[in-house]
């Protein structure tokens, strides 16, 4: 571990090399820019710049590449809490609460909590990953097909446990969501589900197109029916900076939020997305007061975004220990790496230690530059409130086009996105939320396609799912969680009804 | 009047090939774009963008990829099939090209007859790896480690309908050892699957693999690939293991939309050949583990051809569904 520090120091004396400074700072710039325009995500950055490296060092390259991703994710939650319309997609959560601390009146603070909570996850997030990094990979490496079914299964039983409306509807959201996501070529025959022969959805329905369309188009239909002022407009701000009683309730949570990232990015496949929701949760059954929460709670902001945050750093551990990328954006990294004659593999670490270690600690600048670059943004950002909505709904629906249409060049997936606005707006005229689809959405198409390999791999024998512990545990704990939720429930019912006996 | 329609049609013909060889004379005019039918980082990608850049220089006109990514490649192949004929839009073709023309039930475009190929550009074989714990060392030892547990070993592949699950395929038939297929999505989680030993065996292209076995997390039984693979020398091939004729080899190739004109094409044809003789370009191709390749217009043409039906054989033999 001493030894790691020291590695650490000789790379913080690369990462400071005023061409690696410089290119960690536009990548930071960079990253927070794109994170703020609603779908044009980290993919579609890093492809586009991805001959640009070409001209750089790798060392160089490298860091800017991974300082677009982390500060995406930091750029992310902006439009997230102004307008509702997540800038990427692990900040749909942040959607949720961070809007509605927006709605009312506290925009500027919700945008410091979530900056100052994504700093703080990623200067933990990279110390970890300089301490235990390597003992971490490992773990990842015990995760099979059993076990990820296990984990997913049980972020699916969180959300169901974490939503506040009816329980019928946001099981029947999820199950909407899972049909959603089963749209696309079955990875285990190669057939075509739900496609309907139009090539465009022979790979699936596109992430972005969905929330970007649940949340934010349906947004603005929504409150473009009430006329200006009305409605569920956010309303001019009241003060910039956190109260101390909103401190207090969001710094447990950034903390939980952190270490919850932190191991669940380090798993390839489940990244940030599933750490953003299963904090979510978490928060939610801990606090005292779960009923704030969909209306504006400070720890439903601050966990989730720190989570995001965490995860987006220990993602980089399987890449750079094991060779393995564990989402889209590091496998464009992995290619990043090969344009320069780098092979990705477990090897990285001990041949190009400069290449390693100058990239971890360009990690701890980058997220000091970056809560330097976006803390005096949250006065700006704060000032296009005042703007009229008459003004701002065609530039948001605009954003949204564009940014749909940048994910892979495809005008269907706009049409997509305008769809799934209709689609929102009518499921919030039923009450019904959108959160539990996104979540079935994304990790239904996981847990079956990790079910099914489990038993292909076991020749259908279903005993496995028993006789692996960690994967026996993560089912246990994925069925007792809805247990948990429905119990104070009955309770609560019971005692009225006993109330209601003289 | 019939002489008349013969003379306007002559007329005709003559105007066109002299627009055609017209056009070939300022060609390019504009930035090329160079399509590619997968995501950015892949290997198609990165071979796209090393040839883009001395093509630029060569050419006097920027060549920019462009990804269109989706259903196995063939929307950036109708893209390209159905783009402008004139020389300002180029595919970057791969092997998996020839594996959709029968995956799919339906195309819209013919995977022959709407492209003009111009030239090869590179070639890369598919490694046999398996978990080091795996009780075999090369591919003799492999297929007798197979035949004396039928159904036992598995192999896992980025896909089904993939080069890599129809390299397995072809292993199994000419071996005659039972071997299952596991899909995954994606090389990452099948490497993670061999790595963490959930899965025996897997098929994939060198690129990926080759950091990971020279780290030794993963051993290379056999190269796929008639010859051996430079960059893995000791490793030896499925032929040498007993299989004389087994040959998987993963290309890229550029190829332009039907009907661009022929002076074209060979214009395009010489400036790839330029490109890939200069020794800093040769460098960056093997450096990324492919093995440069040029090659004439038909020659390209009748590869592309003898692949589409070998694909298609296999597929029949196995059985496979087309989608």
């Amino acid at each position: 571990m001493m030894q790691s520090l020291e590695f650490f120091i000789s790379g913080l004396g690369i990462a400071l090399q005023p061409e690696n400074l410089l290119f960690c700072f536009l990548g930071a710039l960079c990253g927070t820019l794109i994170g703020v325009l609603p779908g044009i995500g980290p993919v579609a950055t890093i492809a586009m710049l991805l001959p640009v490296t070409f001209y750089l060092s790798p060392v160089a390259a490298l860091i800017m590449l991974a300082g677009i991703y982390y500060g995406s994710q930091y750029g992310g939650s902006t439009t997230s809490i102004l307008m509702k319309v997540p800038g990427e997609s692990a900040s749909v959560v942040t959607c949720l609460d961070g809007y509605q601390m927006a709605v009312r009146g506290r925009a500027g603070s919700a945008l410091a909590i979530a900056a100052l909570g994504s700093f703080f996850a990623g200067i933990v997030g990279t110390m970890l990953n300089v301490l235990f990094g390597p003992e971490f990979a490992r773990i990842a490496l015990a995760f099979g097909s059993t076990e990820y079914f296990g984990l997913m299964l049980l972020g699916l039983s969180i959300s169901i446990a974490m939503s506040h409306g009816s329980m019928i509807g946001s099981i029947a959201m999820v199950c909407l969501g899972l049909i959603l996501g089963g749209v696309g070529r079955d990875i285990n025959t190669g057939y075509g589900r739900l496609t309907f022969d139009i090539p465009e959805l022979s790979d699936g329905i596109g992430f972005v197109p969905l929330a970007v369309g649940l949340f934010g188009i349906a947004e603005v239909m929504r409150n473009l029916e009430g006329g200006e002022g009305a409605g569920n407009m956010i309303k001019a701000v009241g003060r910039l900076w956190p109260s101390r009683a909103e401190a207090r309730r969001a710094a447990p949570a950034v903390l939980r939020g952190t270490i919850l990232g932190t191991i669940l990015g380090i798993l390839p496949g489940g990244g940030s997305i599933l750490a953003a929701f299963t904090s979510y949760g978490l928060e939610k059954r801990l606090s005292r007061r779960p009923e704030e929460f969909g209306h504006g709670a400070v720890e439903g902001l601050a966990g989730p975004e720190s989570a995001n945050n965490a995860a987006a750093q220990a993602s980089f551990i399987p890449l750079l220990t094991l060779g393995i990328p564990p989402n889209a954006v590091l496998a464009l990294l992995v290619g990043g790496m090969m344009i320069h004659g780098i092979a990705p593999g477990p090897t990285v670490m001990t041949e190009r230690p400069d290449l390693f270690w100058g990239l971890i600690a360009s990690m701890l600048l980058g997220n000091i530059m970056l809560v330097i670059i976006n803390l005096p943004l949250v006065g700006i950002w704060v000032q296009f409130l005042k703007v009229p909505y008459r003004h701002m709904f065609p530039a948001i629906f605009l954003f949204c086009c564009i940014g749909v249409f940048g994910v892979n060049g495809s005008v269907f997936e706009v049409f997509l996105a305008v769809g799934f606005g209709l689609l929102g707006y009518v499921m919030s005229k039923l009450d019904l939320e959108p959160a539990p689809l996104v979540l079935g959405f994304v990790l239904g198409p996981l847990i079956e396609e990790h079910l099914r390999r489990a038993l292909a791999l076991s020749d259908g024998d279903l005993s496995v799912f028993a006789t692996r512990p960690l994967a026996a545990i993560l089912i246990g704990l994925a069925l007792l969680i809805p247990c948990l939720v429905l119990l104070p429930h009955l309770g609560a019912r019971r005692r009225e009804i006993f109330q209601a006996e003289p | 009047m019939k002489k008349i329609a013969t003379v306007s049609l002559t007329l005709a013909m003559a105007t066109t090939l002299a627009a055609g060889a017209a056009m070939a004379q300022a060609w390019p005019e504009r930035p090329i774009r160079m399509v590619v039918g997968f995501g950015a980082g892949g290997g198609t990608d990165i071979i796209a963008r090393i040839v883009a850049q001395p093509l630029s220089d060569i050419l006097g006109q920027p060549v920019v990829v462009e990804n269109k990514p989706g259903a196995g490649g063939t929307i950036g192949a109708d893209f390209v099939a159905k783009a402008p004929k004139d020389g300002h839009t180029i595919f970057m073709m791969n092997n998996g090209h020839a594996v959709s023309a029968t995956l799919y039930k339906s195309l819209p475009y013919d995977s022959e007859k709407s492209f003009a190929p111009v030239s090869l550009v590179a070639t890369m074989p598919l490694v046999i790896t398996a978990n080091k714990d795996l009780a075999a060392t090369d591919g003799k030892s492999l297929i007798a480690l197979i035949k004396s547990q039928p159904g036992k070993i598995r192999f896992a592949s980025v896909g089904v309908g993939s080069t890599q699950h129809f390299a397995g395929l072809v292993f199994r038939n000419m071996s005659g050892g039972e071997i299952r297929h596991i899909p995954y999505r994606g090389t990452p989680a099948a490497i993670a699957a061999v790595r963490g030993g959930e899965v025996e065996l897997l098929f994939e292209v060198a690129a990926p693999v080759v950091g990971q076995i020279k780290g030794g997390e993963l051993k290379a039984l056999a190269v796929t690939s008639a010859k051996r693979f430079p960059a893995l020398p000791d490793v030896p091939t499925v032929a040498e293991a007993g299989l004389k004729a087994y040959d998987v080899t993963t290309w890229y190739g550029l190829a332009f939309p039907a009907g661009t004109p022929e002076p074209i094409v060979a214009k395009m044809n010489a400036a790839i050949k330029t490109a890939l003789g200069k020794p800093e370009v040769r460098k960056q191709v093997e450096e990324a583990n492919f093995l440069p390749e040029i090659s004439t217009a038909p020659a390209f043409t009748a590869h592309l051809g003898s692949e589409i039906k070998r694909w298609g054989k296999v597929m029949q033999d196995d059985g496979i569904q087309q989608q």
